[in-house]
């Protein structure tokens, strides 16, 4: 019998330590289990909050897309509205002066040259009327040109978060496969497990000789439960 | 379960453990056997275990901050785009007004040239 060689001192601290072992490995295994529990569930979680991201990020850039066409269209109608006020503040101009000519011609009746005023006025007032339109035409066309440039920075800057998120699914994808491999490996260690507590059993039972001796626990007993006197 | 070492698994101590079994049974000259081989097993796979997920938790970690800075610049760039509506639908209204004048420009000058073209046709006195 191995026990009658080894003695009951050693025995007995290999047995101490035998039912250390199984209490840390049964320990260690449920910690494993929680930890890669929790790791997945925080995953997942990035992975959902990321694909969220993604979506709002592809929105948004459909925004842009759009509001490049509205720039456009802002821009290109800013600058004909400022040609035809442009055109426009010349024919008045003429008016005015045309009918200022009347209106100061000593050959016409006094009924003339007084209508002829009165055309003179009401020109001018279209001519005030114009400029003014005339600097709002031209702070829309500055405005639009200031969008346009800014809506290009916006547009690199969609580009990049667009890369970083591609980078971060990659990562996120990277993290699944890894934990899908410790999956596997914390299979394979409830295995190793499994068959070192059944081994460990064979072996008390080979070292008290199947029957229980010198202040050990018995064989049916559970190592992890109590350890040996 | 928790060690000074990190692992969140206690890994090392699976280790220690394996060592100290392994020390004791030779002690004892003892093989330790099948028993002693899986212990050692278990050891090694823990630590696998432990590199993998140390390997998750890195890479968690890195997605978590990155994309925590993706969104903050998502949301300031959707401020940005929303600004930029608000500001072309300005730039819309402006220049609406801008053509509206034009058009009644145009019509009261229209108007206007015609009461001094019949001014022009009239005698002088």
């Amino acid at each position: 019998m191995i026990l009658e060689s080894v003695g009951p001192d050693r025995l007995g601290a290999v047995y101490e330590a035998l039912a250390q072992w199984r209490m840390f490995a049964r320990t260690a295994h449920v910690a494993a289990q929680t930890h890669q529990r929790t790791l997945s569930l925080d995953l997942l979680h990035t992975a959902r909050h990321l694909a969220a991201g993604v979506d709002a990020l592809t929105r948004l850039e459909q925004q842009h897309r759009h509001h490049t066409t509205v720039l456009r269209n802002l821009h290109g109608s800013a600058v004909h509205t400022a040609e035809r006020l442009e055109h426009r503040a010349v024919s008045v101009r003429r008016l005015v002066e045309a009918a200022g000519r009347v209106a100061d011609d000593p050959a016409r009746t006094t009924a003339q040259r007084s209508q002829a005023a009165t055309i003179r006025e009401r020109a001018h007032l279209q001519m005030e009327a114009l400029d003014q339109a005339a600097r709002l035409a031209s702070r829309a066309l500055a405005e639009t040109a200031r969008l346009i440039e800014r809506h290009g920075r916006v547009d690199r800057e969609l580009a990049d978060l667009r890369q970083e998120f591609t980078a971060l699914r990659a990562n996120a994808e990277r993290g699944l496969a890894a934990m899908t491999s410790a999956g596997r490996t914390l299979r394979e260690v409830a295995e190793t497990y499994e068959g070192a507590q059944l081994s460990a059993n064979d072996l008390r039972r080979e070292l008290v000789g199947g029957g229980g001796d010198a202040g050990l626990v018995g064989p049916e007993a559970d190592l992890t439960v109590k350890a040996p006197a | 379960m928790s060690d000074t070492h990190g692992d969140g698994d206690g890994t090392w101590r699976m280790h220690q453990q394996a060592a100290q079994l392994g020390r004791l049974f030779s002690d004892a000259g003892l093989s330790g056997g099948e028993t002693l081989e899986r212990v050692e097993r278990l050891g090694r796979q823990l630590g696998a275990r432990a590199l993998l997920t140390a390997e998750v938790e890195s890479i968690s970690a890195d997605i978590a901050r990155r994309s925590s800075r993706g969104f903050d610049e998502l949301n300031r760039l959707q401020d940005q785009t929303d600004v930029t509506e608000r500001m072309a639908r300005s730039v819309y209204d402006v220049l609406r007004a801008a053509a509206l004048t034009d058009g009644a420009a145009a019509a009261a000058i229209t108007d206007l040239l015609d009461d001094l073209q019949e001014l022009h046709d009239s005698q002088p006195a």
